[in-house]
């Protein structure tokens, strides 16, 4: 299986992403929890959209953010 | 009569031996094939001095096997010349120090006091002197005045420092062996996809250093922010208005940072307490070369490879001690009252000289770190012969300052915290006061803090708070590296040596796997740190290497032998070789598409084509062979050029130029200094001539690919 972002293998069991995009997803998540506490209950997609925005978003972070936006079935 | 040859490691430091060691100081300059050497005279004796040129022997492989063969497992010690043509230059050194040594009763080694200069001579002594290493004496200096160098002859060791030399051997041969086998691999496994050729590299310590940079872009690609929010809040005091910190520096929700801000909106805060405290900051310790070289970067800029060559520079001049140490110590030995008498003959320095002759002793604050071949960096206080250049001579200052800053007393600064509250509420004014200077100034301009004053308050008073914000931040993603911080990173891994850590930088640079100041991984650097990780961890493993270090300490303490650790290592490196040429195919696809990527982006401008907005890009003509930048639009029409330098590697910076805006390329040949320049008005600086070219005149571009003045293009237009 590849990671539908960049194509890379797909190395780890149960991954839906290569390494890094792994990486960047798990982050996404995480921060979303963060977010909630912060702001109260933000939509996904405004969570998302705003991630892409900000300038300290990393480049793997930001393509994730918008691949969820168009695939938000991946959001679990 | 005798005569003694002198092998010293470069023709300046030859200079200044023979210099010292003549009875007159007036030796006789001679040269053969180019070749300068010294004949000084002393008594009964004759005394030669010549000079290598850095390494004149290096390991090849054994045997005839084609250069691009791997794994390699036997080597030799053989002139570098006829291993590198670029070193052609060295057969007449080589073949100068023969003839001189056949005429020679004596020989001693007199190049710099470390690993490095051990071997140099070393291998001169046993190649070139046919075999004088096994009765050669060893001269052991830290500086190279006169009177250290005169006693350093006077009483040379009996022998070779044979344990640095052996340390040296080893590493040499190690690296040889890890980055041989390893780079061939990968350059080569990559060139058999057919996709052009890339230089790929790794090696002993190479790997591991990519790697946190890799690391850390990885956490910077990934990176995800979270917001938090600050209070700024100020308070007015006399016509004076001041900042104040809230009690909590982050607040972590935005409903908290709005209780608190409507909590203290035009509130009036009491003054609860005041807590002053007297904080005594001693001196600083004495340079080793990683605080040189990190204080350099943070006052002048200077990375470390530079700050290492001025430092050397100022040490063949007899201004500093030798600056390849790791020690933080000064032994009484230099002579203290000597050494700042000598600086004291600077008019800029005399009064601060004084101050510290007056003392009744004088004794260094230093640090832990020791060094067994030399003491901490510093000045011996002669004066220079010469003009120094500007950036010399700010290294020198700061070298200069630092020693006197040692023997100074600690300086004392008085921190005072007022603490303002409103109900549950506190907020917090800081300020701070020089009460001693101590050894501030005898560092001044580079350990200077200036005071920060506070409102003349006391305790019960109130005061209204003039203007109070919640200010929604995000988190930031760590910072990069940068020259100084990655050096510093090498040091507390115990990655390289204080001699080769900046040159490991710099070859990541040279290969593209790094870019500019704040370091970048290039795609090609994660592909390959990525390969290795996967197939053989134990490479870039940072305590794998630092494991070696240590042991190659061992041979220098003589509690371990070249040969035991060779064949330790070979029993690691043999396995790893063979696994991964049995994974030769999948790792060449892929680096070699790493590879076709980098080349492509290194060559690809973000600046769109002024005439046609069409992608950039620098390109080789392929009837002149020259380079320049053509427009990738160039089928549909578009003509537009720029002259690019014709040598040195290029590299496409992000950063724009400040006249035309247009993308700055930064140019790299050889050990010259990177020039980073506009090609478009080629300033480096917006000089009056390219402003007065920006705001109202055309300029006009020619291709020297198609030989011809191919349009004018208005700068104005598409700023």
């Amino acid at each position: 299986m590849t990671c539908p972002l960049c194509h890379e293998e797909i190395d780890a069991a149960g991954a839906g992403y290569c390494v890094t995009h792994q990486r960047a997803f798990d982050n996404i998540k995480r921060a979303f929890s963060t977010w909630t506490v912060a702001y109260g209950s933000p939509r996904v997609p405004d969570f998302l959209e705003q991630v892409q925005k900000l300038p300290q978003t990393g480049l793997k972070a930001k393509e994730i953010a918008r691949f969820l936006l168009e695939n938000p079935s991946r959001w679990k | 009569m005798i005569q003694t040859l002198i092998v010293c490691e470069k023709p300046d430091a030859a200079a200044r031996v023979a210099r010292a060691l003549d009875e007159d100081g007036d030796p006789r300059r001679l040269d053969t094939q180019g070749v300068p050497y010294y004949e000084a005279r002393r008594r009964k004796e004759t005394i030669i001095v010549c000079s290598a040129l850095g390494h004149l022997y290096s390991i090849d492989s054994k045997g005839c096997a084609p250069r691009r063969y791997y794994p390699v497992w036997d080597y030799r010690w053989e002139p570098s010349h006829l291993i590198d043509k670029k070193s052609a230059r060295l057969s007449r050194w080589i073949q100068t120090i023969s003839s001189l040594a056949r005429n020679a009763d004596r020989f001693v080694n007199a190049c710099d006091y470390d690993v490095e200069g051990s071997l140099i001579g070393y291998a001169i002594l046993r190649y070139a002197c046919s075999g004088a290493h096994a009765k050669a004496q060893r001269m052991k200096f830290s500086t190279m005045t006169e009177k250290e160098l005169q006693t350093a002859y006077n009483t040379a060791l009996p022998q070779l420092d044979y344990s640095q030399v052996e340390a040296g051997r080893c590493r040499h041969e190690l690296d040889w062996l890890y980055g041989i086998n390893l780079s061939r691999l990968l350059t080569e496994s990559a060139l058999k996809q057919n996709r052009g050729y890339s230089t790929l590299s790794t090696g002993r310590v190479q790997g591991p250093t990519l790697k946190f940079v890799v690391q850390r872009e990885e956490e910077i690609q990934c990176f995800t922010p979270t917001p938090f929010w600050t209070i700024k809040a100020t308070i007015q005091h006399e016509d004076e208005t001041y900042s104040l910190e809230y009690e909590k520096e982050k607040i972590p929700t935005l409903a908290e940072a709005t209780r608190i801000t409507v909590d203290c909106k035009n509130a009036l805060l009491e003054v609860a307490n005041i807590q002053t405290q007297t904080i005594q900051q001693p001196p600083p310790y004495p340079f080793d070369l990683s605080a040189l070289q990190s204080e350099a970067y943070r006052h002048f800029g200077y990375t470390p490879s530079r700050t290492l060559a001025l430092a050397e520079r100022l040490y063949l001049d007899a201004l500093i001690s030798y600056p390849r140490t790791s020690s933080q110590k000064l032994p009484p030995d230099i002579g203290y009252s000597e050494i700042l008498i000598g600086i004291a003959t600077r008019a800029e320095y005399r009064s601060l000289v004084s101050k510290l002759t007056n003392r009744t002793s004088l004794r260094p604050n230093q640090g832990t770190r020791q060094d067994p071949a030399h003491p901490a960096i510093y000045p011996t206080g002669e004066s220079p012969k010469r003009r120094l250049l500007h950036h010399e001579a700010n290294l020198l200052d700061l070298i200069i300052k630092r020693f006197m800053a040692t023997f100074a007393e600690s300086g004392l600064r008085e921190t005072t915290k007022l603490i303002l509250r409103k109900d549950q509420h506190s907020f917090f004014l800081k300020g701070s006061k020089l009460l001693r200077d101590g050894w501030i100034e005898f560092y001044r301009p580079y350990g200077s803090e200036p005071d920060q004053k506070l409102p003349d308050l006391r305790v019960g008073e109130k005061v209204p708070i003039k203007k109070i914000d919640a200010v929604e931040k995000f988190t930031e993603p760590p910072s990069r590296y940068n020259p100084s911080s990655l050096l510093r990173k090498m040091e507390d891994e115990n990655l390289g040596t204080k001699a080769t850590r900046a040159e490991i930088i710099e070859i990541l640079y040279r290969r593209g796997y790094i870019k500019d100041i704040h370091i970048q991984a290039t795609p090609v650097a994660v592909k390959i740190t990525s390969i290795l990780d996967r197939y053989c961890p134990l490479i870039t493993d940072s305590g794998f290497t630092s494991q070696l270090e240590s042991q190659m300490e061992e041979i220098r303490s003589g509690e371990a032998t070249r040969r035991e650790i060779l064949a330790n290592t070979l029993d690691r490196l043999r396995p790893i070789m063979l696994h991964l040429i049995s994974k030769e195919e999948a790792l060449g696809t892929q680096l070699a598409e790493a590879a076709a990527i980098q080349r492509k982006s290194n060559a690809t401008l973000d600046y769109p084509c002024p005439s046609c907005s069409s992608k950039l890009t620098m390109i080789r003509s392929r009837t002149s062979g020259k380079r320049f930048i053509g427009c990738t639009g160039y089928e549909k029409g578009c003509r537009f050029t720029l002259p690019l330098p014709q040598f040195g590697s290029l590299t496409v910076t992000g950063k724009n130029c400040k006249v035309c805006g247009f993308q700055l390329i930064t140019t790299r040949s050889g050990r010259w200094r990177s020039m980073t320049s506009c090609p478009r008005c080629y300033s480096s600086k917006p000089t009056k001539r390219a402003k007065l070219n920006s705001m109202n005149k055309p300029i006009r571009i020619s291709s020297s690919a198609s030989g011809g003045l191919l349009e004018s293009t208005p700068l104005i237009e598409d700023q």
